[in-house]
């Protein structure tokens, strides 16, 4: 480690994060076309969600929910600060990406639940079988859902990246590099 | 390092690459439980076409359609209790709807109604 630095994600919201990148990219591609992976990927989003949200609660400092959830006032002063080139700098995450996480995290589970639902009504398999049967307008509409939730997902995703870059450049740091090897300077 | 750390982020690397690898692998070769269920279709549907234990669709249709001439609106084949059944609705030319059900076996006429 570099004199001037400081561990900020600890080694599990590192795996967690590039864990996911990986499974929600080909969950989403393989969405549709093919079916075994589509679903083991979607299950590793669904896992890594619940692990993730354990370890907003028992997890180190910035992995904490109450590390990173804000007011929505401060959040809203943050954005018009950040649009001004002047926002802080937060060592773990700012209320912006907070925010983002929780929203992420949330839309990750709607797609996930309304995945296997539907699975479970149209093919009478995975954990919801039971739900084989179910009226066609309840599996239309969890179809829906799924897609809409999944594509919003992206449009989050690209919100995010754009959060990432805009902040870097403010504070002139590198947080993909960060978000690798867990440091950032102090 | 803390021993919740390690614990979450093996169980996170682990079912992660298990997941992921299986169902890679699965994709190419293995059939799904979707590609199975398509796969007993097909065969229920090749046995609807082809002379087997059960009499063809067609036939089944031929004789429908000597009781009540007209349009095919459905057809299903189920299991019933003593056996394979064939059940044919059929629209005649007066516009009513009948549903007649015959044993897929034989093709003797099981039931005949007219629906509302």
């Amino acid at each position: 480690m570099e004199q001037n630095e400081v561990r900020v994600w600890d080694p599990f919201v590192r795996i967690f994060h590039w864990s996911l990148v990986l499974s929600f990219t080909l969950a989403y591609l393989s969405g549709e076309e093919l079916e075994a992976l589509h679903n083991n990927a979607g299950y590793a989003v669904l896992g890594l969600v619940l692990l993730r949200v354990a370890w907003g609660f028992v997890g180190s400092q910035h992995a904490r929910f109450r590390d990173f959830i804000y007011p929505r006032t401060v959040i809203k002063g943050f954005l018009q600060d950040t649009f001004r080139q002047r926002a802080r700098r937060y060592l773990g995450h700012n209320p912006a990406g907070g925010a983002m996480i929780i929203v992420m995290l949330l839309s990750l589970v709607i797609t996930t639940l309304t995945g296997i639902a539907y699975y479970g009504m149209e093919d009478s398999a995975g954990p919801l079988a039971m739900l084989a049967g179910s009226p066609e307008w309840s599996k239309e509409m969890l179809e829906e859902l799924h897609e809409f939730f999944a594509n919003l997902m992206v449009l989050l995703v690209f919100i995010h990246i754009i959060g990432v870059i805009v902040e870097g450049r403010l504070h002139h740091e590198n947080l993909v590099r960060s978000m690798l090897n867990g440091r950032k300077r102090a | 390092m803390n021993i919740r750390i390690i614990v979450f982020s093996a169980i996170a690397l682990a079912g992660t690459t298990g997941l992921l690898v299986t169902g890679l692998s699965g994709t190419g070769s293995e059939h799904s439980e979707h590609d199975e269920h398509e796969a007993r279709e097909n065969r229920v549907v090749r046995s609807l076409a082809e002379p087997g234990d059960i009499l063809s669709l067609e036939q089944i249709l031929q004789n429908a359609r000597q009781l009540h001439a007209g349009r095919a609106l459905e057809t299903e084949l189920e299991e019933g209790d003593d056996g394979m059944v064939y059940e044919v609705e059929i629209l005649d030319a007066n516009g009513e709807v009948w549903e007649m059900k015959f044993d897929a076996r034989t093709g003797e006429l099981l039931k005949e109604e007219q629906e509302e």
